[in-house]
């Protein structure tokens, strides 16, 4: 794993100080509330900014790491975990509970959440949905269909951050000549 | 010695096509045609085998030249024709896709699935293409 | 959100530069591809005068901090969009890039002493900011001493994977089956102009946190990665 984690940093191409990341996250966020009607809506609109992320930095992530393909699900979360957060936000994630369709995803530090603190009148925002979107996005591209939730929340009071994980079903490859 | 270049979407679209050499003379029908039935073909190849998981021609060879087809995980086919037995072409083609990752998808303008105009992805694959062939 | 100004200045984690790009992306998808003018981005301060107590302060130490953010929220109140001098359309994203170049401003500078004057101060946003940021100093550096700059950056690290080639063609149809996959919340197309105007918030609320109020506007120069952003000075730092 340690040496999966070398390769992960420094195959992922350049690497910024994530106050700049984290920042402007904080910004959008913030932008986002002014914008939108209510927490709710941020949530989703994060979501999709999310996915549009996903489906484009999945291919980042194979081209880097020369991933030839996730076959499952219990592959694809590993592979999240041990190489995907380390690379991307140069965090350690640990994957718990492992199952065939569901799992739980616990981030030892979440870069997202440095500097904020959630005032009570924005509870039901999921400040870090962007995260659950990002994986969704970049799933959905390898033939997976999944539920991301954030389980554990550090800004409600949670120690870790934790995502719950689910498998909705596998999409099939397109096979152009389907009998119909 | 590489000839020439196509990318093909997951829908079988083709979103990228060079040519290396005054050798390859299709015109745009016939590479939107080809990229797509390649597409299919690529597909009926993996059906065809009696071994589940398989991924599809890899790389085809004719007498005359040689098909090396790179298809990521997310379904994007980069694929290019060269001469008999040439090196490297699929080392190349996962450089290819690295570009493609670097100077595509980064690229505030682009449209995901759209045409690859792309002036600085046509740059650096020029710089890929003198590379391989040296 | 409160942020904290205090005590989290330790961490200096890291995290894939692509990460920040893709959010970009998103950010001018979302908030760009509304009508500019041309290719360049103009937009005014709004400041009000409550803002002035703050400001008055160039330096401050962790308190400041503290008081500084919210009044640079203020500036563009929810109900202020399109409606102020400056509310231009899309002015979504200046905004974004002025909070976070307030914040960053202050980090960036903690170090620094003090400064002597305005010049001083841009010097600082062309070099030692610039180089945080974008891992370059500015090219060049000219001024009218009448309170204009011009920051000319021949290799603008934002614009590093941008083509204008304009992509979508009109006999692009044939090749783009299964588009819509993708799902673009764009409105519209995304111009150059859109890129910059992140850029340019940022850099006017580096100004403002040091304590000088400017109008900041981008333009590209002859080729992509190359352009400049001026700095017209309306209020001196004090």
């Amino acid at each position: 794993m340690s040496s999966k984690g070398k390769v992960a940093s420094s195959v992922a191409g350049e690497r910024i100080n994530s106050e700049l990341f984290t920042l402007t996250y904080g910004a959008l966020v913030r932008h986002l509330l002014l914008d939108l009607e209510s927490p709710e809506e941020v949530n989703k609109q994060l979501d999709r900014m999310g996915q549009n992320i996903g489906v484009r930095l999945v291919d980042d992530f194979l081209a880097k790491t020369n991933t030839t393909r996730c076959r499952n699900f219990k592959e694809a979360v590993k592979t999240i975990a041990d190489t995907g957060f380390k690379m991307f936000l140069g965090i350690d994630a640990k994957v718990t509970q492992i199952g065939d369709k569901e799992c739980k995803m616990v981030l030892n530090d979440n870069p997202l959440i440095d500097f904020v603190e959630l005032p009570e009148k924005l509870e039901p925002l999921s400040y870090c949905n962007l995260l659950c979107g990002v994986i969704r996005g970049a799933l959905e591209q390898v033939s997976m269909k999944v539920e991301v939730l954030i389980s554990k929340d550090p800004l409600k009071g949670d120690e870790r951050f934790e995502l719950h994980m689910k498998l909705l079903e596998y999409i099939n490859e397109e096979y152009p000549f389907a009998d119909d | 010695m590489l000839l020439s270049l196509f990318v093909v979407n997951k829908s079988g679209g083709l979103i990228y096509h060079r040519n290396f050499s005054s050798l390859a003379k299709l015109d745009t029908n016939d590479t939107l045609r080809l990229g797509s039935m390649w597409h299919s073909l690529h597909a009926i190849s993996s059906q065809l085998s009696p071994v589940p998981g398989c991924k599809g021609i890899e790389l085809l060879e004719a007498e005359t030249f040689d098909l090396h087809n790179f298809q990521t995980p997310t379904g994007i086919k980069f694929f290019a024709v060269a001469e008999c037995k040439s090196h490297g072409v699929d080392r190349f083609l996962k450089r290819v896709y690295n570009l493609y990752a670097d100077y595509v998808l980064k690229n505030p303008f682009y449209e995901l699935d759209m045409p690859i105009r792309c002036e600085l992805f046509d740059l650096q694959l020029t710089s890929e293409v003198t590379l391989t062939m040296n | 959100m409160e942020k904290q100004g205090q005590g989290q200045e330790g961490r200096r984690g890291e995290c894939a530069e692509t990460c920040f790009d893709l959010l970009l992306i998103e950010m001018i998808h979302l908030y760009g591809g509304r009508p500019t003018q041309g290719t360049t981005t103009t937009t005014t301060t709004t400041t009000t005068t409550t803002t002035n107590a703050t400001e008055a302060t160039p330096k401050a130490n962790g308190g400041g901090v503290q008081e500084r953010r919210p009044s640079g929220a203020q500036e563009r109140g929810p109900g202020e969009a399109g409606a102020g001098p400056g509310g231009g359309p899309g002015d979504g994203l200046e905004s974004m890039g002025f909070q976070v170049g307030c914040q960053l401003g202050e980090r960036y500078s903690k170090s620094r002493a003090s400064f002597d004057d305005t010049l001083d101060i841009v010097k600082f946003l062309c070099k030692d900011f610039w180089t945080e940021v974008f891992r370059k100093q500015v090219d060049n550096l000219k001024t009218n001493h009448r309170g204009v700059f011009v920051l000319y950056d021949s290799k603008f690290r934002w614009l590093r994977s941008a083509s204008a080639g304009k992509m979508m063609g009109d006999n692009a149809s044939a090749a783009a089956v299964g588009a819509g996959s993708g799902g673009q919340p764009g409105q519209g197309k995304t111009t150059v102009g859109d890129l910059l105007r992140f850029p340019c918030g940022l850099i006017r609320g580096v100004l403002f946190t040091l304590g000088i109020k400017a109008v900041v506007s981008a333009d590209v120069a002859s080729s992509l990665p190359a352009c400049s952003f001026t700095v017209k000075i309306q209020q001196q730092a004090k």
